[in-house]
């Protein structure tokens, strides 16, 4: 194999390796994605199997309320002996839908008017004020405008009244727009109150476009994970490759040198039975 | 939704249901507890009939 031949070979042996390298790192940068569908896959599986317990928990199998009945007890001694358990039972149903709130179910249209409640108590105050400073403010622009028709003024004077219109003016201005950005913010919340089951469902969408996208991105990882098995075994084959090809050219090297050391041999030979180049022409002469 | 809570839910699920398995045992031993007694009365109230000893088994 020609030196050229063989750097050549390496070569494309050293891109496969990178390429399939390359292919591996993509499939494991999505090992995070597998991580998250087996967690969901586990809430899921969890979660039926708490909702089916919870339903069965309470009740009794027909089978035993029927010996019951026909040993002459009834349903109601029964209920009575259970009572206390059932109640523990319920228990653990509240203090479980308790924990999974907390741990980031969403809310309900009521816990979520609630919690924006004292912020639009608030901001109902705050309006109220707003509106009577507004009111108390046009009053003193009114006055100053009052006392600036007034004829027995000075110079000092008409400065005096313009000063406060214009002080009371910009003050009323302030508070009118302080009061629109109130208004608007609670428009706001009350809308948000208003909207909160169409953004539920809109979420509620979000999510399950978001499950099927993911859900796509797990069949692309499968896809990518055979690949990746294909890029190991590929990589894996290119290095054994690169690893016969180094052997082969080093076998090579070592046969030229031998054919080389043979060469010289003959070479030798020939000179003793033929003699020199000098040799030769000297018994020509 | 996070892996990490994801994990904690199912953690809550899971204990929810360890807890609601302990609950029917303890469910399930009181109501065969009253067909147990049920039945023994109902035992008595033949051998009283058939003017059994109620002590004879």
């Amino acid at each position: 194999m020609a030196m050229e031949e063989f750097n050549k070979k390496k070569s494309d042996l050293e891109n496969q390796i990178t390429q399939a390298e390359g292919e591996a790192e993509i499939t494991l940068d999505n090992s995070e994605v597998i991580k998250l569908k087996q967690d969901l896959e586990n809430l899921e599986k969890s979660k039926a199997s708490y909702e089916d317990k919870a339903e069965q928990a309470e009740v009794t199998p027909e089978n035993q309320v029927k010996q019951v009945e026909s040993l002459g007890g009834n349903e109601t001694v029964l209920a009575e002996k259970t009572a206390e358990v059932d109640q523990k039972i319920e228990g653990v149903k509240e203090e479980t839908a308790e924990k999974v709130a907390v741990k980031g179910e969403p809310k309900g249209k009521e816990a979520f008017a609630k919690e924006l409640e004292p912020w639009n108590t608030d901001l109902a105050e705050k309006i109220g004020d707003l509106k009577n400073r507004i009111s108390m403010q046009e009053e003193e622009v009114a006055r100053a405008n009052e006392n600036l028709k007034r004829t027995d003024l000075d110079a000092a004077g008409k400065k005096m009244w313009e000063d406060s219109r214009n002080f009371w003016t910009n003050q009323a201005d302030a508070s009118r727009r302080e009061l629109g950005e109130s208004n608007r913010q609670l428009e706001k919340n009350n809308q948000q109150i208003g909207t909160f089951d169409t953004r539920k469902e809109e979420s509620a969408n979000k999510v399950e476009n978001a499950k099927k996208e993911l859900s796509d991105l797990m069949k692309e990882v499968g896809d990518l994970t055979l690949e990746h098995k294909n890029a190991v075994k590929a990589l894996r084959s290119a290095e054994a490759e690169k690893r016969n090809s180094y052997n082969e050219e080093r076998e090579v090297a070592r046969l030229f040198s031998k054919i080389q050391e043979k060469q010289s041999l003959v070479s030798k030979a020939e000179q003793k039975v033929y003699g020199t180049e000098d040799d030769h022409q000297r018994s020509f002469s | 939704m996070t892996s990490e809570q994801a994990r904690e839910l199912t953690a809550i699920y899971d204990e929810a249901i360890r807890k609601l398995n302990d609950l029917q045992v303890e469910r399930q031993h009181i109501i065969k507890q009253y067909i147990k007694e049920l039945e023994e009365q109902k035992i008595k109230a033949l051998r009283e009939d058939l003017g059994l000893s109620t002590n004879q088994q």
